[in-house]
């Protein structure tokens, strides 16, 4: 188990600034995820960490010690690709094994610690198979193996689940997560599926535009975002009320709600749509005007005159299509941002 | 399959073969007056000639073997560098460079020869072998670097990436992983670089000065001379010559490549 410390590491590519002075930790056996919109740097990061990419200012350390000159080959922190990468001419066992090889230990030490990695993957006895043989989620998990098998300081993930249908996504998960803890192992995972960094995550930092905007453990970042950035990586129909904040109360057409310690000034409120509560009401002045069944939670686009809203109700409610309702916004100051000023992009 | 993937088929198949079934039948030809389609008879003629000659065409053809063989050899250990450069990097001036490596196939052969000609002559290197090797090699690069790169586009270097952060060392990485993956594009390339140094006459003429003698050398007067059919059964030899060299290789890249027996655990 080794801490990561990343610091103030930077990277432009054709001048463009793409990592600007990040400073993060990992704690020895922790498992972060990293969480961005896309193009924000979070592979070229975990490209710096394994070594194939250099950083053009900054530094690494595991567990104290600089390892920015260490070549891949020596720093032990593996990579492991969105697309798996298993090398197609070797079988299983020879992918399993090529760390072992690389480091040339004995065919006797190989073949144990090969098998040893497939019981641990739920793969026992594949050793001869070629990965065109596999199916996604076995090659996921031979990729996984190899990576293991080098008894890695540092396993780096890169939208390992990507590529998986949503059944075999959610096995997988259990399963390589649940070696990672097992194994104690410090972790990076980068991911675009906010639900699973929300889940398995010991602590999450979100990256946008090339700088950590926050990082945390997952409840935290859901329910306090540092931005609004931070706030909208969080699920979709979201709605955003323009507002301003007067005397610690914000003000806005929904009315007005206790703004907490905020100071004065245009605000943007992001209103998450399990925060609207709908209530069946003849005489309601909104009505529904789309509804969306998602299994769970049902999601309806609620309109009254040119405003609209979006609201999600638990799967014992329900409302039809021109329903007449009437709402309850339970709206939180955590989730209160300063507005943009004109010229600045949001 | 398609009726016109079938049709295209037949079609590239007939291009392929019927000069070379008109090869064959100029080779045994006797007498073959105008209108008919086949020979009126068979002659063995250009067979016999040839067996003739021999001797001296099979010292060509081991020489010719010989040399483009390692003309290939060193083509490719010069290419693999530039095109991994030209397919994984990104620097300034680098469409000039492919521009470069591309321009023997646009200059006339002729004119390079004959400038390099008075340069070999003053560096001792006309009139032998590794002059000839040398000025073949210059005529072969660009096919070599040019189907190198687009292997290594198609391959892709994230398999060296993958080997490296596993423990692999640059060297390890490119035995193990990178050149297995390659090996389509190397025998590719060298089939390419070795029939154009198998084929070339003017450059080994004016450069090795009659003393290299090839075997393109040795059978261009009869090409020239207009004598049907020891040309065809020399051309028929030719053929051979390059199909045996692509067998071998296709041989060479399984044994390196094929399933379990390169990697043992």
């Amino acid at each position: 188990m080794i801490k990561i410390a990343l610091d103030r590491i930077s990277k432009q590519y054709d001048r463009k600034t793409v990592l600007s002075r990040i400073s993060l930790t990992v704690e020895a056996g922790e498992l972060l995820s990293l969480l961005g919109p896309s193009g924000t740097g979070k592979t070229t990061l975990l490209k710096i960490l394994a070594g194939l990419e250099d950083a053009d200012a900054g530094d690494i350390l595991f567990d104290g010690q600089s390892v920015r000159r260490l070549p891949p080959e020596k720093r032990k922190a593996v990579l492991v690709f969105q697309d798996y990468l298993l090398f197609p001419h070797l079988t299983v066992g020879e992918n399993v094994g090529f760390g072992l090889k690389m480091a040339k230990q004995s065919a006797s030490a190989v073949r144990t610690r090969v098998s040893e990695m497939l019981q641990l993957v739920q793969l026992s006895g594949s050793e001869n198979k070629y990965p065109r043989e596999l199916s996604g989620g076995q090659k996921q998990r031979v990729a996984l193996a190899r990576a293991l098998a080098i008894e890695p300081r540092v396993l780096l993930l890169d939208e390992p689940f990507s590529n998986l249908d949503v059944l075999l996504r959610h096995s997988m998960q259990e399963l390589v997560f649940a070696i990672q803890r097992k194994l104690k192992i410090t972790t990076i995972l980068v991911t675009h599926d906010w639900a699973e960094a929300l889940m398995f995550s010991d602590r999450m930092a979100v990256l946008d535009n090339g700088v950590v905007q926050q990082v945390d453990i997952p409840e935290r970042v859901y329910r306090n975002p540092a931005s609004l950035k931070v706030a909208q990586l969080f699920g979709t129909s979201v709605n955003y009320i323009d507002g301003a904040v007067r005397n610690q109360t914000f003000l806005s057409w929904m009315g007005e709600y206790r703004a907490g310690d905020r100071a004065d000034g245009p605000y943007q409120a992001v209103v998450r749509p399990e925060q609207v509560e709908l209530r069946a009401d003849a005489a309601g002045e909104w009505r529904v005007q789309k509804k969306i069944f998602a299994g769970q939670t049902t999601y309806y686009h609620i309109g009254k005159e040119e405003r609209q809203l979006w609201a999600a109700s638990p799967p014992n409610t329900r409302h039809e299509l021109a329903d007449q309702v009437s709402i309850t916004v339970n709206l939180r100051p955590e989730l209160l941002f300063p507005k943009a000023t004109a010229g600045e992009d949001q | 399959m398609k009726f016109w993937s079938k049709a295209f088929l037949v079609l590239a198949l007939a291009l392929l073969a019927l000069p070379f079934a008109g090869l064959l039948l100029w080779s045994l030809a006797g007498e073959w007056p105008w209108p008919q389609l086949v020979p009126a008879t068979v002659s063995f003629r250009g067979w016999t000639a040839f067996a003739a000659m021999a001797e001296k065409f099979l010292e060509a053809i081991v020489t010719s073997g010989l040399l483009s063989s390692a003309v290939t050899l060193l083509c490719l250990l010069v290419s693999l560098p530039a095109a991994r450069a030209l397919a994984y990097y990104q620097f300034a001036g680098k469409r000039l460079i492919e521009i470069f490596f591309i321009s023997p196939l646009l200059a006339p052969v002729m004119s390079i020869a004959m400038g390099v000609h008075m340069q070999f002559i003053r560096l001792g290197l006309a009139d032998t072998l590794p002059g000839v090797m040398l000025i073949h090699l210059f005529s072969c690069l660009p096919y070599g670097i040019l189907i190198l790169r687009d292997a290594l586009l198609a391959v892709g270097s994230q398999w060296e990436d993958q080997a490296k952060v596993l423990g692999a060392s640059r060297w390890q990485a490119a035995r193990y992983i990178v050149l297995p993956l390659l090996a389509p594009g190397l025998v590719a390339a060298s089939v390419m670089v070795f029939i154009v140094s198998f084929s070339e006459y003017i450059l080994t003429f004016i450069i090795g000065g009659g003393k290299i003698v090839t075997f393109s050398l040795l059978i261009f007067p009869y090409l020239q001379g207009g004598d049907r059919n020891i040309s065809s059964v020399l051309s028929i030899i030719f053929l051979l010559v390059i199909l045996l060299w692509i067998l071998v290789l296709e041989l060479l890249a399984r044994r390196y490549t094929g399933q379990g027996r390169f990697f043992h655990l």
